[in-house]
C-alpha cells in the first residue's frame, strides 16, 4: 500500500483510531493525542508491513494498543517519581470517564457498571459494540485467542444482565424491558 | 445475531460514541505536527545509547586480552617430541623396508644416559638466561 492510500486509510478510520485510543489511555485526551500521533507515523513508516490480510482497522488498532501500553508504562514511571516527590494522588480511571457520560448515561449506572468490568472485558466490550468489529477482530487486536475473547465477552455479557437486574433497569431473562 | 441486551449495549455505545466524536480533534491536527519528529529524536538516543555501551565494552575487552597475554609471555615453550628408547628411527624403518638398498643406518634413538645428559645441559643454559 502506497503513502497515498495509508493516508487515505488513517483519514477514513480517524474517529475509530482516536476513540480506541482514548480507551487505551484511560480516556486522558492528551495522552491519547499523543499516541494517536506516533501511531500515525508509525504507520505511515511501517506502511509495508500492512498486508492485506487483516483489515485496515484491525492493523491500526494493534499499533496503536501497542504505541498506548509504551505511553502508559513511561507515565506509570514519571507519576512514580512526582508522587515521591510531591505525594501527588494518582489519577484514575472512573474520574476521566464520569467526565465524558452524559447525565442520562450516569442515571443509568452505565459507567458504573463498566468499571466493574475487568479491563480486559471493557476492551472487548469497547471494540464490539463501540468499534462495530466482531469477536474474531476483536482477539486480533488483544493478541489472544478466540476462545478467550468469547469467554470474555460471555462473562461481561452476563455479568451486566445481572447487575441491571439488580438494580431493576431489567425486567426479565430475556431483557425485554431493558432500559 | 445480536439478541436485544446485546442490541441494548450497543445502543448506549454508540451514544457515548456520538458524545465522543463531537470532541474529537479534526485529522489534519495529527499530520504536519512538529512533534511528528520526536520518534526519530528517540531512535537517536537509542543509537547514542547502544554507542557508549560499546565505548565501555571494548576497552575493556582490549584490557582482559592483553591481561590474558601478558601472563602467557612468562611461560617457556617448549616442545619435545616422544622418542621411543633403544627403537629405530623413522629413518631407518624407511631404509630397511627397502630391499636394494646397498646402505644399511644402523643408527638407534639415544639411551637413556645420553637424555639425560641433554637435560642437564638444557637446564644449564636455562639458568644462564635468567
Amino acid at each position: 500500500m502506497h503513502h497515498g492510500a495509508i493516508k487515505t486509510e488513517i483519514e477514513q478510520y480517524h474517529n475509530d483510531c482516536y476513540g480506541w485510543a482514548l480507551h487505551c489511555c484511560n480516556r486522558d485526551r492528551e495522552m491519547a493525542s499523543e499516541v494517536l500521533q506516533t501511531s500515525y507515523l508509525k504507520m505511515l513508516e511501517a506502511q509495508n508491513s500492512f498486508s492485506g490480510r487483516s483489515k485496515f482497522k484491525t492493523w491500526a488498532f494493534i499499533i496503536i494498543k501497542n504505541t498506548a501500553i509504551d505511553a502508559l508504562r513511561k507515565k506509570k514511571r514519571e507519576n512514580r517519581f512526582i508522587r515521591n516527590e510531591n505525594n501527588l494522588p494518582e489519577a484514575g480511571y472512573e474520574t476521566g470517564l464520569e467526565d465524558k457520560f452524559d447525565q442520562k448515561l450516569k442515571d443509568l449506572f452505565f459507567a458504573e457498571a463498566l468499571n466493574q468490568l475487568s479491563e480486559r472485558q471493557r476492551e472487548i466490550l469497547q471494540l464490539v459494540f463501540y468499534h462495530d468489529l466482531s469477536l474474531n477482530e476483536a482477539a486480533e487486536v488483544l493478541k489472544i485467542s478466540q476462545g478467550s475473547v468469547r469467554k470474555h465477552y460471555d462473562r461481561a455479557k452476563k455479568f451486566l444482565a445481572v447487575w441491571f437486574q439488580q438494580r431493576g433497569i431489567v425486567t426479565n431473562n430475556k431483557y425485554d424491558g431493558f432500559i | 445475531m445480536m439478541d436485544l441486551f446485546e442490541k441494548k449495549i450497543r445502543e448506549l455505545y454508540q451514544e457515548k460514541r456520538k458524545l465522543d466524536e463531537k470532541s474529537f480533534p479534526h485529522f489534519s491536527v495529527f499530520l504536519n505536527k512538529p512533534e511528528m519528529k520526536k520518534p526519530v529524536r528517540r531512535l537517536r538516543m537509542l543509537y547514542i545509547r547502544v554507542a557508549s555501551v560499546a565505548a565501555i565494552i571494548i576497552p575493556v575487552i582490549f584490557f582482559l586480552y592483553y591481561l590474558y597475554n601478558s601472563n602467557k609471555t612468562g611461560q617457556q615453550v617448549l616442545e619435545i617430541s616422544p622418542v621411543k628408547i633403544n627403537q629405530p628411527l623413522p629413518s631407518q624403518s624407511l631404509l630397511n623396508s627397502v630391499q636394494d638398498a646397498s646402505y644399511i643406518w644402523q643408527w638407534k634413538a639415544p639411551t637413556d644416559r645420553l637424555l639425560q645428559d641433554v637435560d642437564q645441559s638444557l637446564n644449564i643454559r636455562k639458568y644462564k638466561k635468567i
